[in-house]
C-alpha cells in the first residue's frame, strides 16, 4: 500500500464524512447552513471517490471495512465537535 | 419511522436492564479492548532487554541451529526462525520446551557471543500485555476462564440485545435528531444525545463485537451441539494432503534462501518469522508474517504452510486467497480484531473502542439522570439509594479499570528482578487498584469519588512514562528500548491531561451544577453520615 | 414490527412477560439456531460433508440467529405465545432437519 495512497484515502474520506455532517439539518459547526445540497454532494463524492481508493488498495472486504470505520468515527466525532463550537460560539 | 408506544416502551425497559447488567463488564472490554489494539507494541515495551548477544545474520541461522541442536537436542522438535529480532523476540532462533501442562511451556532464544560461543537465555516475555488481553476477553472478571467465559459470552448475548433495543427505541426520532447533541439546560437531553451520538452511527461496529463475542465465548458447545445434530460422521474438518515425503537426497532449505522464496511467492507480505516442527524425521515449516492488504484471523499476524524442502508456499490458508468459505469465516475474526489495513486501522479501531467504553458509561449516566429526584419548594431532596448506588459502582467500576490498568502498567519496568512471579503480581496490582478504587467510590459517594479517582487516574498513568524515563539512566533496573514502544509512553502521558480535565469538570459540577443530584456533594445524600452509612451497607 | 401473530390494537404489549419471554428467547432461540444452522449446513452449496471452512461458517451462523431471536423475542404478546410459537418453529426446524438427514444423508 502506497503510503500516499493511503492518505489520500483517509483525507477525502474524513472531508466526505465532515461535509456529510455540514450539510445535516443537525450540525452545529457553522452557525447556519451554507448551501446544504452542495456540501452533500461533494461529501458524497468524496466518499465514494475514497471507497475506491482503499478498493484498490486493499481486498474488498478490508476496504468497505475500513471506510465504514473511518465514517463513523467522523460522525462520532463531528456532533462533539459542533457541539463545542456552538459552546463557544455563543460565549463570544 | 413510526412504532407504535408500547413496544418502544417494553424496549426501552429491555434497554435499561440489559444495560445495567451488562454495561460496566463492556467498559471494562471495551477500555481493555481497545488498549489490546496495540498488544504487540506494548508487550515490546514491557520486555526486559534480553542479555543474549545481538543476533546474527539471517545468513548464519544454519549455524546457530546446529550450534543449539548440539547442546539441546530437544529444541529440534519445535523451534523457531525469527526474521526480524526485536525486543519481545529478541533472538534469531526461539525453541519451546513443554513444562507441566499442554498450555505451558518455557521459551528459550540463542545466539553466539562475540567469541562465538553459544549463548542460551531463557526468554523472558512479558505477561502485561496478555493481561490486558485477558481483562478485555473475560470482561474484567477475576474467575477461572471457563466460567469468567460463559459469563462474557452471557454479556454478549446482552449486548446484542441492548443495541437492538436502543434501536428500536430512537427509530422513531432517528431522522429528526441524527447527528444531534443539544448541550443545555437539559442534562437528560444531553446524555441522551451523547449516548446516541456515540452509539448510533457505530452501530455497525458494535453488532460486530457483539456477534463475534458470542462466539468466541460459545464456540466449543456450538460444535459440540452440531456435531450432534447436524453432521451424520461427525465435525468435517476437510482433508490436508499430507506433505510430500522430501526424497533422499533433499534437505531443508536455510532460512535466508526460505525468505527470498516466501519474499518472491508473496508480494507485499511481510514474513515475521518460520515456525519449524519434526515429524518423525521429517520436518514441517509454516511462515507467520502479515500483508496489511488482507486481514487475519491471527490477532497480529497470518501463518500458512510452506514446504521446507522447496521454499513453496500453500497459499491457501493466507487471506485473499482462501475459498470463498473460509474467506467469510476470517472476514468474522478479523472485522473483530481489526488485523487489517496496518496501524492506521489499529488506531482508529482503539478510538472506536474508547468511544464504545464511553456508550457504555453514558448508558448509566442517562439511567441515573432519569430517576434524579428533583429539588421542590426549596428543598434539596435526597437521591433515590439506588441512583447513588449505581452512581458509585459506575464510577468506582470504570474508574478502577483505568486505573488498575494504568498502574499495572507503571509497574512493568520495575517489578522484574525485584518479585518471582511477574504475572501475578501484574494481576494482582490490577486488581488490588480496581477493587480499592470500587471501595473508594462507595465510601466517598459518587462525586467526590469520581473527582479523586480521576485524578489517581492521571497519577497512575503519570507514573506509567516516568518508568521508562528511569529506564533511559538505568535507574533501579527499569530500561527503556530507545524507538520501540515511545507510542505506549506518548499515549499514557496524553491520558493525564485528559483524566485531570475530566476531573475539573466533575469539580465543576459539584460546586455549579444541580444541587438535586448524586454529582452534587450537596444534593448526593442529605448527610455524610447517612452516605457512609450507604456505602456500609453496599460494601 | 408488530411480531409475530397478528394483535390486536387493544391488547398492549407489556414489560412484565420479561422474564418467560427471555427464557423462551434463550432456550428456544438457541434451538432454533442450531436447526436452522443445520438446513444451512445440508441445502447450501457445498453439502453437509464441507471442508472445514464451511464447518466454521454453519457454527458462526448460530450467533446472529440465537441473538436475533432473543432480540424480537419480546414482540410476544405474553410468555406463552413465545414459548408456543418458537417450540412451534423449533419442532417445525428440527422435523425438517431429521427429514432432510434421512432423505440426503
Amino acid at each position: 500500500m502506497n503510503e500516499w495512497m493511503v492518505f489520500f484515502s483517509a483525507l477525502s474520506g474524513v472531508a466526505g464524512a465532515w461535509l456529510l455532517y455540514l450539510a445535516s439539518p443537525r450540525q452545529q459547526w457553522l452557525a447556519h447552513r451554507s448551501s446544504p445540497r452542495v456540501s452533500a454532494g461533494v461529501g458524497t463524492a468524496l466518499l465514494l471517490l475514497s471507497l475506491a481508493l482503499l478498493l484498490s488498495m486493499m481486498g474488498a472486504t478490508e476496504a468497505v471495512a475500513s471506510w465504514m470505520v473511518l465514517v463513523m468515527l467522523v460522525w462520532t466525532l463531528a456532533p462533539f465537535l459542533g457541539a463545542w463550537r456552538a459552546g463557544r460560539r455563543t460565549l463570544s | 419511522m413510526k412504532i407504535r408506544n408500547d413496544i418502544i416502551k417494553v424496549y426501552k425497559d429491555v434497554h435499561i436492564w440489559v444495560g445495567i447488567i451488562s454495561g460496566l463488564m463492556l467498559f471494562i472490554a471495551f477500555y481493555a479492548g481497545a488498549i489490546t489494539m496495540f498488544e504487540k507494541p506494548l508487550e515490546r515495551w514491557a520486555t526486559p532487554p534480553s542479555a543474549l548477544a545481538p543476533p546474527p545474520p539471517i545468513e548464519r541461522t544454519e549455524a546457530l541451529l546446529q550450534a543449539v541442536f548440539a547442546s539441546h537436542p530437544q529444541a529440534a522438535k519445535h523451534y523457531l526462525v525469527v526474521v526480524r529480532p526485536s525486543a519481545e523476540a529478541p533472538a534469531r532462533v526461539i525453541w519451546r520446551e513443554p513444562g507441566k501442562t499442554r498450555r505451558e511451556f518455557t521459551e528459550y532464544g540463542a545466539s553466539f557471543a562475540a567469541d562465538g560461543s553459544l549463548q542460551v537465555e531463557k526468554l523472558a516475555k512479558a505477561p502485561v500485555a496478555q493481561l490486558v488481553d485477558t481483562l478485555h476477553q473475560l470482561v474484567g472478571l477475576p474467575f477461572p476462564d471457563a466460567v469468567a467465559r460463559q459469563i462474557m459470552g452471557a454479556v454478549a448475548l446482552m449486548y446484542a440485545v441492548a443495541l437492538v433495543s436502543g434501536l428500536i427505541i430512537v427509530l422513531p426520532t432517528l431522522v429528526k435528531d441524527f447527528l444531534a447533541l443539544r448541550i443545555g439546560k437539559n442534562i437528560k437531553r444531553m446524555w441522551m444525545d451523547v449516548h446516541n451520538a456515540l452509539g448510533i452511527v457505530s452501530l455497525p461496529f458494535h453488532l460486530v463485537m457483539a456477534l463475534t463475542s458470542v462466539v468466541f465465548a460459545f464456540h466449543t458447545p456450538f460444535y459440540a451441539v452440531q456435531e450432534k445434530v447436524v453432521y451424520p460422521h461427525g465435525l468435517p474438518w476437510g482433508q490436508h494432503e499430507p506433505a510430500p515425503l522430501p526424497g533422499p537426497d533433499e534437505y531443508p532449505l536455510p532460512a535466508d534462501a526460505l525468505l527470498r522464496s516466501v519474499e518472491a511467492q508473496l508480494p507485499g507480505f511481510e514474513v515475521y518469522s518460520f515456525i519449524f516442527r519434526e515429524d518423525q524425521g521429517q520436518l514441517e515449516a509454516s511462515v507467520t508474517g502479515l500483508d496489511v492488504r488482507h486481514g487475519t484471523r491471527g490477532r497480529t499476524q497470518a501463518s500458512t504452510h510452506l514446504n521446507p524442502y522447496t521454499g513453496e508456499v500453500d497459499p491457501h490458508d493466507l487471506p485473499g486467497r482462501m475459498e470463498s468459505w473460509d474467506a467469510a469465516v476470517n472476514a468474522f475474526f478479523m472485522l473483530h480484531f481489526g488485523s487489517y489495513g496496518g496501524n492506521a486501522m489499529r488506531w482508529l479501531y482503539l478510538v472506536m473502542g474508547l468511544a464504545g467504553a464511553l456508550l457504555f458509561y453514558t448508558g448509566n449516566l442517562l439511567w441515573i439522570e432519569s430517576r434524579r429526584r428533583k429539588q421542590r419548594d426549596g428543598l434539596v431532596p435526597a437521591q433515590k439509594r439506588s441512583a447513588q448506588v449505581l452512581g458509585c459502582l459506575t464510577v468506582g467500576v470504570s474508574l478502577g479499570c483505568v486505573i488498575g490498568i494504568s498502574a499495572t502498567l507503571a509497574a512493568t519496568k520495575w517489578l522484574p528482578g525485584r518479585v518471582d512471579d511477574v504475572a501475578l503480581w501484574h494481576q494482582g496490582l490490577y486488581y488490588a487498584f480496581f477493587a480499592a478504587a470500587v471501595a473508594w467510590a462507595f465510601a466517598r459517594g459518587a462525586a467526590r469519588g469520581a473527582d479523586e479517582l480521576l485524578r489517581l487516574a492521571a497519577l497512575a498513568s503519570l507514573l506509567v512514562p516516568l518508568g521508562s524515563l528511569a529506564g533511559v539512566w538505568g535507574i533501579g533496573g527499569t530500561w527503556n528500548h530507545p524507538g520501540a514502544g515511545f507510542a505506549v509512553d506518548a499515549v499514557a502521558l496524553a491520558a493525564v491531561p485528559v483524566f485531570l480535565m475530566l476531573a475539573r469538570y466533575t469539580r465543576k459540577r459539584m460546586a455549579d451544577g444541580h444541587t438535586d443530584s448524586v454529582w452534587s456533594t450537596a444534593g448526593g445524600s442529605a448527610d455524610p453520615a447517612a452516605e457512609g452509612a450507604d456505602a456500609r451497607a453496599v460494601t | 414490527m408488530s411480531g409475530k401473530g397478528a394483535m390486536p390494537a387493544a391488547r398492549r404489549l407489556e414489560s412484565r412477560h420479561w422474564f418467560g419471554k427471555s427464557c423462551a428467547g434463550a432456550l428456544l432461540g438457541f434451538g432454533l439456531a442450531v436447526a436452522l444452522s443445520g438446513l444451512f449446513a445440508w441445502l447450501s452449496p457445498g453439502g453437509v460433508e464441507g471442508n472445514g471452512g464451511k464447518t466454521q461458517f454453519n457454527m458462526w451462523l448460530i450467533s446472529p440467529i440465537w441473538a436475533g431471536v432473543l432480540c424480537f423475542v419480546f414482540l410476544f404478546r405474553d410468555s406463552l405465545r413465545a414459548w408456543l410459537w418458537l417450540g412451534a418453529a423449533n419442532l417445525a426446524a428440527f422435523g425438517l432437519l431429521g427429514a432432510i438427514r434421512l432423505v440426503m444423508g
